[in-house]
């Protein structure tokens, strides 16, 4: 009964008064017409109510049975909104809100990942999007555990995930796989020997006999701790030597620098370009192309968050800047400072585990190019295993 | 005698005929063929094989369609007659 009132209520009505004539033949007219007619009243106050589209419609059978409608009454959405008058904007404006909010209600809002480190957001937000899970995606398709199991036979590097809906929001929490330690075959018996040449400072064995002392010099190549054990009957066994020999090495670091080269600087002017992204589907908020010739590009995306909840819609923007090529000649003192840029790079990646202690650089200039030399001492283990081949 | 009168013509007015009675407060008639008199106190229904006749007070149509009808108010009397 509330849903049959509603629909009356949503697409309008009219109570109307009927005078004179013969009212049952007009209401019989009205219903064998396809009109139905509902509260009804008796001869003396006579009138009914009726659909509002309905209405004009029924003046020729009220002429047939000769009585005479007039509107008594109007009610329903639509002569609401008629009658809101200035304020129509209003009831337009809730009507779309509710309708939204019930539409939008049905799907998922935006996808939260987390626990994610070396595996890009983008990756895995691409590989849910192929398992069905992306913003605008109707809530009613999503099954977590088929989105867990596409996702995760997409990445293999994922070890675990969880998708969770709350509300129109996908938390999906991803766990790693951690990488494998290596697996030392300790039954294989090795020597241990000197990785680069230098002077030893400390030894520490775990398994073999040890050949050099705190002091000693030593060679690349040369062993340093022996696979073969001694024990105390005279007896000799094989071992799997393991042991850390710090010694004092010596390392040169080299960097050729262009002291002329060509540089690319902002030539001045750029292209804002944006879109609107709302449910995954972008609109274009400028219609400008992509400017012709060298151009860096600058992208960021500006997100909608209401109480830390992610909104589905944000603004992209690229902004293209013109760049021209400058040919620059620099300084010495630049071109040391760049080096020596490079050898700290360098410290805190290719020589990893390799302590510097002292650097003695120095430099020359060879026609256009600034070579920078850094002569390097340096503390680290030179420890190396070597395989033995065992018969039988 | 004047219920097994009514329950004989009620047989013999019309098979098509469906009527459901709420108490004494609504009558629900599926097959009516038309109103012939519609007043506070009286309600008269034509059918396929005859006339009902409601009486009672504050009676009104509550709702009318091609092939149906439903009376509300305090029915006093139902009447059916070829």
């Amino acid at each position: 009964m509330f849903s049959l009132k509603l629909v009356r209520w949503l697409l309008g009505y009219v109570r109307f008064s009927l005078k004179g004539g013969n009212p049952e033949r007009f209401y019989n007219y009205c219903a064998r017409g396809g009109f139905p007619l509902w509260d009804i009243r008796g001869r003396r106050q006579g009138g009914a109510c009726v659909g509002a589209r309905s209405y004009r419609r029924l003046r020729r059978y009220a002429k047939r049975a000769g009585c005479r409608l007039r509107v008594s009454e109007r009610h329903g959405l639509p002569f609401a909104v008629l009658h809101a008058g200035k304020h129509r904007g209003i009831a337009v404006g809730c009507i779309a809100f509710f309708l939204m909010l019930r539409v939008l209600s049905l799907r998922v809002w935006c996808v939260n990942i987390s626990g994610n480190s070396k595996i890009a957001g983008s990756d895995i937000s691409n590989a849910l999007t192929l398992a069905g899970l992306y913003p605008g995606a109707p809530k009613k398709d999503i099954t977590a555990e088929t989105v867990e199991q596409k996702t995760m036979l997409k990445l293999p590097d994922i070890g675990w995930m969880s998708v969770n809906m709350r509300g129109c929001i996908a938390d999906v929490s991803v766990e790693e796989k951690d990488e494998s330690p290596k697996i030392i075959d300790k039954s294989m018996p090795c020597n241990i020997k000197a990785s680069a040449s230098g002077q030893v400072i400390s030894t520490q064995v775990g398994a073999g006999t040890l050949l050099v002392k705190k002091g000693d010099a030593v060679v690349k190549g040369q062993l340093l701790v022996s696979s073969v054990v001694e024990d105390v009957f005279g007896g000799n066994t094989l071992k799997h030597a393991s042991a850390e020999i710090i010694a004092e090495t010596s390392r040169t670091f080299t960097k050729e620098i262009n002291m002329k080269r060509g540089v690319r600087e902002p030539a001045g002017g750029f292209t804002v370009m944006r879109n609107l992204d709302f449910f995954g589907v972008s609109f274009p908020l400028t219609f400008k192309t992509k400017p012709k010739g060298d151009c860096d590009v600058a992208a960021c995306r500006k997100e909608l968050r209401v109480f830390g909840n992610l909104l589905p819609v944000s603004v992209y923007e690229e902004k293209w800047s013109r760049m021209s090529v400058k040919n620059v000649t620099l300084t010495e003192k630049q071109a040391r400072e760049e080096a020596e840029k490079a050898l700290d790079e360098a410290e805190s990646g290719g020589l990893k585990g390799v302590k510097v202690t002292q650097a003695r650089p120095s430099y020359r200039l060879s026609g256009d190019k600034f070579i920078y030399t850094a002569k390097l001492t340096c503390e680290e283990n030179i420890a190396e295993e070597s395989g033995i081949f065992v018969e039988g | 005698m004047a219920d097994i009168g009514n329950y004989r013509r009620m047989q013999c007015i019309n098979m098509a005929t469906h009527m459901e009675i709420n108490g004494n407060s609504e009558a629900k008639v599926e097959g009516c063929r038309g109103v012939l008199e519609y007043d506070d106190d009286i309600v008269r229904i034509k059918t396929d094989k005859g006339v009902v006749r409601f009486s009672g007070r504050c009676l009104a149509i509550k709702c009318l369609t091609a092939d149906s009808l439903v009376v509300a108010g305090f029915i006093t009397c139902i009447e059916f007659s070829n």
